[in-house]
């Protein structure tokens, strides 16, 4: 009876494993957008500690735009270390609560792609700004 | 997905070596074997861990291991042909005091180890004492004494 419940136990773990609840599967893949869908930011819903996620971030721009500005918040910097970013920013700026890079003329349609290590576990809830849009913020599970 | 598929494929990968390393391979392990076995368990180490070192990684590595050893082990119980194509069959050495020896050579087996087998699970010094001597699927060699009277 006992290996029976431990038969079907390790099915079950092996698919939520497989279907993404585990984290660090394409299935765990999630997007956040912003009202008018200018911006669009596709990210790990459920990650795991020590293993990197890449956060893709798209922004819908006009010739004329100034350089891009993203703003990573104070929550994204506790539990995320950024370790590379394509294409590379022309500078970073700290601020109040997180830190922000800028990005010289990336194009009419911008895709930003930040690599990052994953620290901590449970529950985060990074947000990410994008030029004037509003912040979008994510809920993330990190597993130990 | 992509994780536990590279389990199944080292799981593979490794019942296909040991079984044409052959029977003899680790039942009768050296030094150097062991050492082997430890390069080995470390290449295959850094295929599947890769970029994650995390505990949830290593508990969906470990339940998948052991769910394709149960799998297999099924089937080998449900089909005698996958028994004998995973693990061999037991295969005679010594007949009535005589050395097989072509079965010897298939095998990697010499005298020494029929007598070093006979010594210490009979206490047989000689062949001719022997009646039959079996490789057995494990790489053990069982050993029964000819009849003394």
């Amino acid at each position: 009876m006992l290996q029976r419940i431990g038969w079907i136990s390790g099915l079950l773990f092996l698919a939520a494993a497989m279907s993404g609840l585990l984290g660090g599967e394409a299935a765990s893949r999630r997007t956040a957008r912003s009202e008018d869908g200018s911006v669009r930011i596709d990210f790990d819903r459920f990650c795991r500690s020590g293993k990197p996620i890449i956060f893709e971030i798209r922004a819908r721009r006009d010739a004329d735009d100034p350089p891009l500005t993203i703003d990573f918040s104070g929550a994204f910097a506790d539990v995320l270390e950024i370790r590379d970013v394509r294409p590379a920013p022309v500078r970073s700026e700290a601020r109040a609560e997180g830190f922000a890079l800028v990005f010289a003329a990336p194009g009419p349609s911008a895709l930003i792609r930040v690599r990052c290590d994953v620290r901590g576990t449970g529950r985060a809830g990074p947000a990410i700004k994008v030029g004037p849009a509003p912040e979008l913020r994510m809920r993330q599970f990190i597993f130990p | 997905m992509e994780g536990i598929i590279r389990v199944i494929a080292v799981y593979v990968m490794l019942l296909i070596v040991f079984r044409l390393a052959g029977k003899r391979t680790l039942n009768d392990a050296t030094t150097f074997d062991f050492l082997l076995l430890l390069i080995i368990s470390e290449t295959t180490q850094q295929a599947l861990v890769r970029d994650d070192p995390s505990f949830t990684h290593s508990a969906v590595m470990v339940v998948t291991f052991v769910g394709a050893n149960v799998a297999m082990s099924a089937w080998k119980q449900r089909s005698k042909a996958v028994a004998r194509l995973l693990e061999g069959e037991p295969v005679l050495l010594v007949e009535h005091g005589r050395l097989i020896g072509r079965t010897l050579d298939k095998e990697r087996v010499d005298e020494d180890d029929i007598l070093e087998a006979a010594r210490e699970r009979q206490g047989l010094e000689r062949i001719d004492q022997i009646k039959y001597a079996i490789l057995e699927r494990t790489g053990r060699i069982s050993i029964i004494p000819r009849d003394q009277s």
